[in-house]
């Protein structure tokens, strides 16, 4: 059983940080997040921090928009967020239940919530980084934090359920 | 789901709501209280174009404010630039001094707040000049593993507005 949680954090590794390579032409806007959600919602909160720091140690390194390891710091750590999210949605939402609309919301609530976080948390690192008021920092990310989250909002309400079934279907260790 | 997991939905739906409405707010707050309101006056500028090496050229720039620093440099000096839609644009070569990814040496936006050059926090498309200011393109070394950039090393002592002129740091 080890084995194959071992493996199936590998797998889930594997997808978010190739899905965050596949759109990166559109700023803002990834499916690495709700992959890390649904390795934490399916396996365990642990299994999500460990998949969303893993994914991020490889895409921040090899990153398009360039490497800063202050940045890259805070990313790894905060991409652990999703991870543990999942592992909390576990609580008020088993993935072996029905999920209908409302279920499905209440995920895509839950991921812009984590995305408001983590949003808030990177852009106080970039502005550590570069020394730019941390205030000026959040206000002028705004936009595009928002963009991220409403995004993740869709995208975790209509992909967060479908992908619980296809790990249950692939027999990878859900709920262990 | 049962009644109280509808108000729980709807708790996180409302939560998600007021985030995303207080983060505009806060960001149209700020960007308001940044630029200035639309005035035809006109205004003057002390635009200096460093080269790193010693030499510059100084423009003492009247124009019609609030206008960005891009266009203003635009204005006065031959600008090389991309744009990249949703980030703003890029400068890429002022003067026919080019960015050189080789030696890490780019064009940097900087602005005398009375002591020190302070790193221009957005793209000089989006700053907006008010009139008064002297801001600075400098031709910076760039280290990447930092993301610092060289700061412009002369210093203002006093500003006078006259006429457009060249001259070198020695």
């Amino acid at each position: 059983m080890r084995t194959r949680r071992t493996a199936a954090v590998a797998v889930m590794t594997a997808l978010a940080t190739a899905l965050a390579y596949s759109t990166v032409a559109l700023p803002n806007v990834t499916l690495m997040d709700v992959v890390v959600f649904v390795a934490g919602w399916t396996m365990g909160a642990a299994a999500g921090i460990t998949v969303g720091c893993l994914s991020w140690l490889i895409y921040g390194v090899l990153n398009p928009y360039g490497f800063n390891p202050v940045v890259w710091a805070s990313t790894v750590a905060c991409e652990a967020l999703y991870g543990l999210a999942g592992g909390l949605a576990r609580r008020a939402l088993s993935p072996h239940s029905y999920i209908g609309l409302k279920e499905a919301l209440l995920l895509g609530g839950l991921g812009f919530m984590a995305t408001f976080v983590y949003d808030v948390s990177t852009n106080l690192a970039y502005a550590a980084a570069f020394n730019v008021p941390w205030l000026l920092a959040l206000a002028l990310g705004a936009p595009f934090a928002v963009v991220h989250e409403l995004s993740n909002l869709v995208i975790f309400t209509l992909a967060a359920p479908p992908m619980a079934k296809a790990l249950h279907k692939l027999s990878l260790p859900i709920g262990g | 789901m049962s009644k109280v997991d509808l108000w729980r939905l709807l708790a996180v739906i409302a939560t998600c709501w007021a985030i995303a409405t207080s983060s505009l707010a806060i960001h149209y707050y700020t960007v308001s209280s940044i630029h200035p309101a639309p005035s035809a006056e006109l205004g003057k500028v002390v635009l200096i174009v460093d080269y790193g090496n010693g030499t510059f050229h100084l423009y003492n720039v009247t124009a019609h404010l609030p206008t960005t620093l891009f266009n203003l440099t635009l204005n006065v000096a031959e600008v090389h630039y991309q744009v990249y839609s949703g980030l703003g644009v890029f400068v890429t070569s002022i003067n026919g001094v080019a960015n050189n990814p080789v030696e890490n040496k780019y064009w940097t936006w900087w602005y005398w707040d009375g002591e020190q050059w302070v790193e221009g926090p957005v793209g000089a498309g989006q700053f907006e000049l008010k009139g008064g200011e002297v801001v600075c393109w400098y031709y910076s070394r760039f280290d990447p593993a930092t993301w610092v950039s060289e700061k412009p090393s002369s210093k203002i002592i006093s500003v006078g507005m006259a006429s457009p002129q060249e001259g070198s740091a020695g």
